[in-house]
């Protein structure tokens, strides 16, 4: 079939996501082309089929499974240490090693443990360290949403929007 | 999704909801989830054709937005950072999956569940062209499923999606025009073929 500037314009059209004049445009293109007329025809086609399909919904146990999880990895942090070190290990330690910033992190773990309870003193102070690391997944979410993600998703460059990093 | 103004979280009852979860507020989070999970249930599920799996998808969503809450800056309507990360989460899935040898069966259960009053055969051939539609939209690049997934199926709208996936517009006009020209020729053929087996299948008769 053939294509012209226009075909590229054929599913915005049809989900009415063209500007007033390239509507126009479009339109007028359309009573002379009989091949843009032919797919269109096609791809309305197409969209009602994608847009009958059903959709999944949430199971009956998904809030409460859900919201228990968020309390036990989220909101309990005593109950997350143990956890936590589990978590440091194969291919995500893997991950971690390359950084100084990691294996200083690891080094911590290693000698002293994940800090339980309150600190103090100089424990206090690598804790106060480590705050930025506390809930450390997000240094690895930083590889993961920046890096990892823009470097193996090709096609998508997907950057953080316009946010900056804060750490506080 | 709704409202299209760019970049602007401001007048955004979500994103005041996000700056609360930021600074560590559980009920905040809490109303997020409930207001959004759901959709975001239906929304991975279109990556990865089960319930239990996008379910789960969906929480991991939750966790990444709680442990990455002081990236979120209000220049950013929420729900373009949401589903920035879920459309991220459910790509990685479906990459982890394509990597292993035995890919999970297709969920039989999660298609044509409405079924009732439809004949036999429609439900036959609603079935089997819904398989042919999640195929094809498997074997999309991910940047055409991802813009295809979120017009259609998240409903954002271009400039949305734009947002979600840091593109233009135009580029999203294109990349939605050819994973839709991809699923039209895959449709076209199976009709074509479906036709010459037998006269009686009837597929879009909806
Ligand atoms: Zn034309």
């Amino acid at each position: 079939m053939m294509q012209d500037k226009y075909t590229e314009w054929i599913v915005a059209y049809l989900d009415d996501e063209l500007g007033e004049a390239e509507r126009t445009s479009f339109e007028e293109h359309l009573e002379g082309c009989a091949s843009c007329r032919e797919q269109l025809e096609g791809l309305s086609k197409t969209a009602q089929l994608v847009d009958a399909l059903p959709t999944a919904s949430p199971s009956a146990q998904f809030e409460q499974s859900s919201l228990e999880r968020f309390d036990e990895e989220l909101f309990r942090p005593s109950a997350s240490s143990g956890r936590k070190l589990g978590w440091l290990t194969g291919p995500r330690l893997a991950a971690l090693v390359g950084s100084g910033i990691a294996a200083a992190v690891i080094g911590v773990l290693v000698f002293s443990g994940w800090p339980t309870g309150k600190p103090h003193g100089e424990e206090r102070a690598i804790a106060d360290d480590l705050e930025l690391y506390a809930d450390y997944e997000v240094i690895v979410n930083l590889d993961l949403l920046q890096a990892i993600d823009t470097m193996e998703l090709e096609g998508i460059d997907l950057v953080a929007p316009q946010a900056e990093v804060e750490v506080n | 999704m709704v409202g299209s103004k760019r970049n602007l979280g401001i007048g955004d009852p979500d994103a005041r909801l996000m700056l609360a979860v930021k600074a560590g507020d559980r009920e905040a989070f809490v109303k997020l989830f409930e207001s959004y999970a759901p959709r975001l249930v239906g929304y991975v599920d279109r990556y990865l054709q089960n319930r239990a799996v996008s379910e789960e998808i969906v929480q991991e969503v939750f966790l990444k937005l709680y442990r990455t809450r002081k990236r979120y800056t209000v220049q950013s309507r929420f729900s373009t950072w949401l589903y920035r990360i879920a459309t991220n989460t459910a790509l990685n899935a479906v990459r982890r999956r394509q990597h292993q040898k035995n890919r999970e069966p297709f969920d039989e259960a999660m298609v044509g569940t409405d079924t009732a009053g439809q004949s036999a055969d429609r439900i036959v051939d609603g079935r089997r062209l819904e398989k042919l539609i999640y195929r094809t939209i498997d074997a999309l690049p991910p940047n055409q499923r991802a813009a295809f997934n979120l017009t259609r199926f998240a409903g954002c709208t271009y400039l949305e999606t734009a947002d979600v996936l840091g593109l233009s517009e135009s580029a999203i006009k294109s990349l939605v025009f050819r994973a839709a020209d991809t699923l039209r020729q895959a449709i076209d053929v199976d009709e074509r073929r479906g036709a010459s087996r037998s006269n009686t299948l009837r597929l879009v008769k909806r």
